[in-house]
């Protein structure tokens, strides 16, 4: 049974045509990316799956049930978690505290055994600190030790992608949604982060759906390429094909681009 | 879309019934008193108007609930009532006032005219230091004299306000600009009682206006006063006017294009600092109009540190009950308010039976405000309309 | 890591123990004002606390305090309320209450469920405490209907839909709908006044609600609500209920308010509307955002200089004669100058002295010398007495404090004993900066290159 299943949704925005019938199905364990131009509606998907927004039409289905009108943190219960385009940390407050957030809702306390301290509370809290700093340790102990009390805010960019993605491994989803994870960063960065998000499926187990731009990640890690354009999907299948298929190409590029690769095909046929 | 006339005429008809059945079923009140309630209401509805233009203006530029507004429309009617009321002052002090004010005058001049050495700058605040000076120690004011000079006066301290208070605060987190508007608020208040007087005013100057009218309806008498001339003509000529200001001028195109995108009203050339204290100004100027003709309404003044919190919170009910952000929706807000107010409650006389709904009348502006915040929080106007300030 | 806990807590016991030795002195000393501002402190302290809660922790603007306070200052009263008193209002031709209500009692109560030992004057607190309680249950039901309108509305609207609240309550509370329970404009006299001013009872409660806080903030509840003060859409994304937390945070914060006003009618041995006006809210939020909006110890400082202005403040308001006002009204507009001066100096904004301050200034000193010189001028001569100048003084400090700090003296930090042994835990030891340097350092270190530049 696929992990999540895309059937068919539509989403408009006053005359806004946003998302038109868009399916497709991501399997657990496979890191799926989804590409397209700017204003294709990549980051309008993850806010309806993640239940922003509540499709105008279709159906989303997680581990078979449907997560329509859910809301975002009912579908973080269920087990899918995101990344921002443009990181949405807690800036004042702390590295440890950023990453203990996420998993107050698998809580079992109380808030007066909170209170109280209670033995079971004591029990829980120290379980969620040793999970965060485990969630944190994917990333070397660049924010561990001292780095885990201090703000955010005064952390580097890198890092705090690094705290970004690691609060969302830390809600205990087993789906990821990354957005952009690799936006501003340079060539190094980025190959460092390729070899995390491939870490974080083989050792953490995730299944990952990506929107990415960056076509070199794209290829390096993806099992499968979704594309968009205007709200639809227009490819789907493994990097090498879909970054052939003249749609995609018309979609990035422009017709010219297309005639002219059309062109250059039909005349290296014929050399 | 028809569901709004639907409820409209519904309303109506419902009104027209439920005036029926007091009039001929219960026998409690005749029909002129209706038309009277109905005069009153409009009375009642253009002085809210007048305090939400204001409201609604710096809500659309700067997305603040500007919760002196209320305290400022208080100062304006008490500045007017000392100015027409207790003419001449003693020196010292008239000379006090007339510094500190012809100080404000040159202050809101300098913002336009951009350099202190500017001659209309130091002209305006000495013209405005000899005059205040002689009008306050030397003669008696006339009321609408005094109520505008109050406007103007007024108007500065509206500006005054938003230079020393909301503008060091433009960066910051809404709930700071919130805590202090409610400061600035208290601190007026209190002001006031120290300032005006710590007692409820009458406010009775002489003028015909506050004359009684009385004229025969539907067979019985309507008793009045000329005010139900005055107060709605008053306004509809000060809203005339802003529209004109709005719509005609450049500051007022600029004020309204910053109040859509105040960023890229900057980087057009739009100095969104002046548009702001423009629209301050004025928004104190009506809510100042707003509490002179306030006081000829009702005929007193309550104590300062009282008199602008109702009026105040109604008005700005009002103005997101229209539409927060437009201007006529403020208007449609506040006459509706008025009717609401004390039309609704002259439907529910008071009889044997019935208490009658006064004591719960200041409730209402509340009941709706959360009603329409939390169903249609756009307002009756809503984003429909383009004319936005 | 729990020898720290340990004497923090051994330290945290003996500061406790020192306040109580204080508290003893200050009822032993006999000197009542004192006594008596201490436990207006300890009642305000309690109310603002728990308002920092909603305002400080979660991030959400209330300003409708006031009316929880009234709905547990009330009930704490009329079931305190002695038989004697009842009487009086019965036999009274304005009272408006009923026989229903004026038997509303807990002592009737302890007695009609056969505990007569309870209904004693000798187990008067007994009682006093079950009807706290009672006010604060009630006063949290209020808080879970305001907390409603919290979950749709932002900002500025909730805001003022907190602020409606607090006004229909009042409003609602003078008319016949809930006058048979409040007895309207008339109240209650007579209310047992040995709680609301006894410094053990208000402290024991101050000490309490403050513990309770400053566990919840320190705890994953804190922390939830933290994040939606941080960043709504983010927290919700992480899992945290928006709906839950915040009608919870209202719900708790209204409690204490209740509590808060049961012992406020207690301090002031009467129940009346105008004792729950909107300065109360105003004044709770003067002492948070002077003490700091994060900070639980900020807020106790903000109160303290807040009940400070308010019951040493009576100088400001004595008569004073007209050429001394000249003076301090000329002193004043010169201090607004000079201090707009300081300011702009501070924020290098130039020209320092900005053309209009010169006038200013000049009104200022021309008054003062005014004064100086014309002390015998017919116009200077009489009296005037300026009411409400603490309330003035609390304005303008918060004004100021919003201008120059808006987060607060204290800002988001809490006192705690490891800022006093200066421990730190976000600055690397020495062995962790080589370690840095080591990780940062290109030639050594070809892995990384991309940790510099961090604070």
């Amino acid at each position: 049974m696929a992990m999540l299943e895309v059937n068919g949704i539509s989403k408009s925005f006053g005359g806004l045509q946003a998302t038109t019938d868009l399916s497709f199905k991501v399997e657990p364990g496979e890191i799926v990316s989804v590409i397209g131009p700017n204003g294709a509606g990549k980051t309008t998907l993850f806010n309806l799956i993640t239940g922003v927004y509540r499709p105008d039409q279709g159906d989303i289905r997680f581990e078979g049930q449907s997560i329509v009108g859910l809301k975002p943190n009912q579908i973080v219960d269920r087990g899918i978690a995101r990344t921002f385009q443009n990181l949405r940390l807690f800036t004042n407050l702390s590295v440890l505290d950023n990453v203990l957030i996420p998993q107050h809702h698998r809580l079992r306390s109380t808030w007066w055994s909170a209170v109280l301290r209670t033995p079971g509370y004591r029990r829980r809290e120290q379980q969620m600190h040793d999970l965060a700093l485990e969630k944190l340790s994917f990333f070397g102990p660049r924010l561990m030790s001292f780095r885990l009390h201090q703000p955010v805010y005064v952390l580097s960019y890198a890092n705090r992608r690094r705290t970004e993605m690691a609060r969302a491994m830390a809600t205990g989803a087993k789906m990821l949604l990354l957005d952009e994870p690799s936006a501003g960063m340079n060539p190094k960065e980025t190959v460092e982060i390729t070899d995390i998000i491939r870490r974080m499926r083989d050792e953490g187990g995730y299944t990952i759906l990506l929107v990415e731009h960056k076509m070199n990640l794209v290829g390096e890690i993806s099992d499968r390429v979704v594309v968009l354009d205007y709200g639809q999907k227009i490819a789907e299948g493994a990097y090498q094909d879909v970054v052939d298929d003249p749609k995609v190409i018309e979609a990035y590029l422009g017709k010219r681009a297309q005639d002219e690769a059309d062109s250059e095909a039909a005349a290296g046929g014929q050399a | 879309m028809p569901w709004g006339w639907i409820i409209g005429l519904g309303l109506v008809a419902l009104v027209i019934f439920r005036i029926y059945y007091v009039v001929h079923v219960l026998k409690a009140r005749d029909l002129a008193f209706f038309v009277g309630a109905m005069l009153q209401s409009l009375q009642l509805g253009s002085l809210y108007a007048l305090i939400a233009l204001g409201y609604t203006m710096v809500y659309g530029i700067i997305r603040l609930i500007n919760f002196a507004h209320g305290d400022v429309f208080m100062v304006g009617a008490f500045l007017a009532y000392f100015l027409f009321s207790r003419s001449p002052y003693a020196l010292p002090w008239a000379l006090i006032w007339a510094a500190l004010s012809a100080w404000g005058v040159m202050f809101v001049l300098n913002l336009w005219r951009g350099s202190f050495r500017d001659p209309i700058v130091i002209g305006g605040g000495v013209v405005a230091m000899a005059g205040l000076t002689y009008a306050l120690s030397a003669t008696t004011v006339n009321w609408l004299l005094a109520m505008l000079l109050s406007m103007l006066i007024t108007g500065v301290l509206g500006v005054v306000i938003d230079r020393v208070a909301y503008r060091p605060l433009r960066g910051a987190p809404r709930i700071s600009l919130l805590i202090t508007a409610i400061a600035m608020s208290f601190f007026l208040e209190n002001t006031g009682l120290l300032v005006f007087t710590r007692n409820q005013t009458p406010f009775r100057p002489p003028t015909e206006w506050t004359q009684y009218l009385q004229f025969p309806v539907f067979g019985s008498t309507v008793y009045t006063t000329r005010l139900i001339f005055l107060i709605p003509l008053a306004t509809a000529l000060l809203v005339v006017a802003l529209t004109l200001f709005v719509t005609r001028t450049r500051l007022g195109k600029a004020m309204r294009a910053s109040a859509q995108d105040p960023e890229t009203a900057q980087m057009m050339g739009v100095n969104v600092d002046r548009v702001i204290a423009t629209t301050f100004l004025l928004g104190s100027m009506l809510a100042a109009a707003g509490g002179v003709l306030w006081g000829l309404n009702f005929g007193s003044l309550n104590q300062p540190a009282v008199m602008g919190i109702l009026p105040g919170i109604k008005a700005f009910a009002a103005a997101v009950i229209g539409g927060i952000g437009s201007l006529p929706g403020a208007v449609i807000g506040g006459v509706l308010l008025g009717f609401l107010e004390n039309f609704v409650t002259a439907l529910f006389p008071r009889t044997q039976h019935f208490a009658g709904l006064t004591e719960y009348k200041d409730t209402f502006a509340f009941i709706l405000l959360i009603l329409v915040l939390l169903l249609r929080p756009s307002g009756i106007v809503g984003e429909d309309l383009s004319e936005k300030v | 890591m729990s020898e720290k806990r340990m004497r923090n807590a051994v330290l945290t016991l003996l500061g406790l123990g020192l306040v109580a030795v204080v508290l003893y002195l200050v009822q032993a000393s006999g000197n009542a004002k004192l006594a008596q501002v201490m436990a207006l402190f300890a009642i305000w302290g309690i109310a603002a606390v728990s308002l920092n809660l909603i305002n400080g922790t979660t991030g959400i603007l209330s300003l409708g305090h006031h009316g929880f306070m009234l709905v547990g200052g009330y009930a704490t009263a009329l079931l305190m309320l002695p038989e004697a008193a009842r009487a009086r209002i019965s036999e009274s031709a304005r009272s408006q209450m009923t026989p229903f209500t004026l038997g509303l009692s807990v002592e009737s109560w302890m007695r009609a469920i056969g505990l007569p030992g309870l209904a004693t004057p000798g187990t008067l607190w007994v009682r006093f405490l079950i009807a706290l309680l009672i006010g604060g249950l009630l006063a949290m039901l209020f808080g879970l209907l305001v907390g409603v309108p919290s979950l749709r509305l932002k900002g500025d609207y909730l805001a003022i839909v907190t602020f409606g609240f607090g006004e229909i309550i009042r409003l609602l509370a003078s008319t016949h709908l809930l006058g048979p329970f409040t007895n309207g404009a008339l109240g209650y006299n007579g209310v047992p006044g040995n709680f609301g001013t006894s410094l053990w009872w208000t402290f024991g409660i101050l000490a309490l609600t403050v513990f309770v806080m400053t566990k919840l903030k320190f705890s994953s509840y804190g922390r939830a609500l933290q994040a939606i003060r941080e960043d709504e859409i983010a927290a919700e994304a992480m899992g945290v209920n928006l709906a839950y937390h915040k009608v919870f945070a209202f719900a708790l914060s209204a409690f204490f308010a209740g509590v808060a006003g049961g012992l406020w009618v207690s301090y002031l041995a009467a129940a009346r509307l105008d004792f729950f006006l909107f300065f109360l809210t105003f004044f709770f939020l003067v002492a948070i955002s002077v003490g700091g909006t994060g900070s639980y110890t900020g807020v106790l400082l903000g109160t303290a200089v807040v009940v400070f202005v308010q019951q040493y403040g009576d100088p400001l308001e004595q008569p004073y004669s007209l050429h001394t006002w000249l003076a301090l009204v000329g002193v004043i507009i010169a201090a607004v100058a000079l201090g707009a001066a300081w300011l702009r100096r501070s924020r290098r904004l130039r020209p320092v002295w900005h053309p209009l301050l010169f006038p200013l200034l000049g009104i200022g000193v021309v008054a003062v010398l005014t004064a100086l010189v014309g002390s015998h001028w017919a116009p200077l001569t009489g009296t005037f007495q300026a009411f409400g100048m603490r309330r003035i003084l609390l304005a303008v400090l918060l004004v100021a404090i919003m201008v120059v700090r808006p987060e607060g003296i204290m800002g988001r930090a809490e006192f705690s004993w490891a800022w006093v042994f200066r421990e730190r835990r976000d600055q690397p030891s020495d062995e962790e900066r080589a370690q840095d340097a080591w990780l940062s350092n290109p030639e050594l270190n070809r892995e990384a290159s991309d940790d510099e530049g961090e604070g």
